[in-house]
């Protein structure tokens, strides 16, 4: 999709998406056999796909020192929209849900209509032209093969990728990790236990979307401070300030996961939910950190590089649920991940971001390998 | 240093309001849980 961003222009590539998960929408609310809802759902829920083009869009529309808020409130306020519908959805409609489908449908194919119609692809015609021009294979191969990029992807896989593996892991870990704390703040019954633990468990994605936007803003505050604070990460590229702010966040992610296994192992109710909101926050500045960057990265490729760092990373969200479930002790998997994913993954961001080498230089394959000698547009990626 | 577009501002605030919203339904939601009345953010 960030590709087809690039391609046919944010604008169409929205309107699209909408469009289709609208006409689902509203076919799943007559839907009469459970097979039929389940397909017709699942094509809705593809609708997730649409952020990358989003960020495609903030990035060819905002200027390069406030681009870090930009995407933070787009990417953040959005993904708040999940937690804002399961509150209101449910009170608004109750049992009715086609209903809601139905509502919800028309709304979409209104927006659609709307974005077609007044949407632009970028501010200005130059950029839009650009970055339709840089959609050969060639040009996504050579996003994919930067060391910049991939160290990117895995920031991101760890905290994007980890805020949706604890999405779905949570709930079952409150419920059965801390069964006796809960059943003594009097919570007995199956559906009452699992209310309780569903509570703790949306502390952290509620605090991971909403501070999404503050990431954004001191990703550009470090920017516009010129903050370099660790010798051993490159200070030479013209968004360094950045990379280092996003190092303080990979940092924290860590250390909040270990201190959840510390809360875990001791037993300690309190201390955990506590970490856990500190931890929801230490996700969204890495969140928000990755696409305050990767935008003035790839200038002249925003939403190849958007796709290819916010789509692969998402295995994160499948990947560590299977590990948190096959360590016996249920509280020894957040530390098992820090130490065996992210403290590699932290290894190789380092490693990529502390050369003073050129994006073009940095990589697998030289940018004249996989772009030719000669420059078919202007600017260029460094 | 760049000047900032009309928007930064409110975009300040809108980022500001989320965050007080996060720590206030947050600590809303965890202090009717511990009290064993949980159900409003599940």
């Amino acid at each position: 999709m960030g590709w087809a961003a690039d391609r046919f222009g944010a604008h169409n590539t929205f309107a699209f998406i909408l469009a289709y998960s609208g006409l689902m929408s509203i076919a799943s609310s007559f839907a009469v056999t459970y097979d039929v809802l389940f397909v017709e759902r699942l094509v809705v829920a593809s609708a997730g796909i649409s952020f990358v083009v989003g960020i495609q869009h903030v990035s060819q529309w905002f200027d390069e020192h406030e681009i870090g808020t930009a995407e933070g409130i787009y990417a953040g306020t959005g993904n708040a929209g999940a937690g804002v519908g399961a509150l209101v959805l449910p009170r608004l409609y109750g049992t009715h849900y086609s209903d809601a489908f139905l509502h919800l449908g028309l709304v979409a194919l209104g927006i659609a209509a709307l974005y077609k119609w007044r949407g632009e692809p970028a501010r200005d015609a130059a950029a839009a032209a650009t970055a339709r021009a840089n959609t050969g294979l060639k040009s996504t191969v050579y996003v994919w093969t930067r060391y910049a990029a991939i160290g990117l992807m895995l920031a991101y896989a760890m905290s994007f990728g980890l805020e949706i593996a604890m999405n779905s892991w949570l709930p079952a870990y409150y419920a059965t990790g801390f069964r006796d704390a809960i059943a003594d703040l009097g919570f007995t019954e199956v559906a009452a236990i699992q209310t309780a633990a569903g509570t703790f468990a949306a502390v952290q994605s509620f605090n991971a979307s909403l501070w999404r936007p503050f990431s954004g803003y001191m990703s550009d505050l470090w920017q516009r401070k010129e903050w370099t604070p660790y010798p051993f990460l490159s200070a030479e590229q013209s968004y360094a300030p950045r990379v280092h702010w996003l190092m303080t966040a990979l940092v924290l992610i860590t250390v909040m996961l270990c201190a959840l296994t510390a809360a875990g192992v001791l037993g300690l109710l309190p201390v955990s939910v506590v970490v856990l909101a500190g931890f929801g926050i230490a996700v969204s500045f890495g969140t928000g950190g990755v696409f305050a960057i990767v935008p003035l990265m790839f200038e002249e490729r925003p939403g190849v590089a958007a796709g290819f760092v916010g789509g692969v990373s998402t295995a994160g969200g499948v990947v560590y649920p299977l590990v948190f479930g096959w360590v016996p002790d249920i509280h020894l998997g957040y530390a098992t991940v820090a130490v065996v994913f992210f403290v590699p993954f932290i290894a190789f961001f380092v490693w990529a971001m502390r050369s003073d080498r050129t994006l073009s230089a940095h990589g697998i394959g030289s940018r004249e390998r996989w772009l030719g000698r000669e420059r078919t547009v202007p600017g260029g990626d460094d | 240093m760049a000047e900032r577009e009309r928007w930064y501002r409110w975009g300040r605030i809108v980022l500001y309001a989320e965050m007080a919203i996060a720590v206030c339904v947050t600590v809303f939601s965890l202090a009717m849980a511990f009290t064993g009345n949980a159900g409003f953010l599940a």
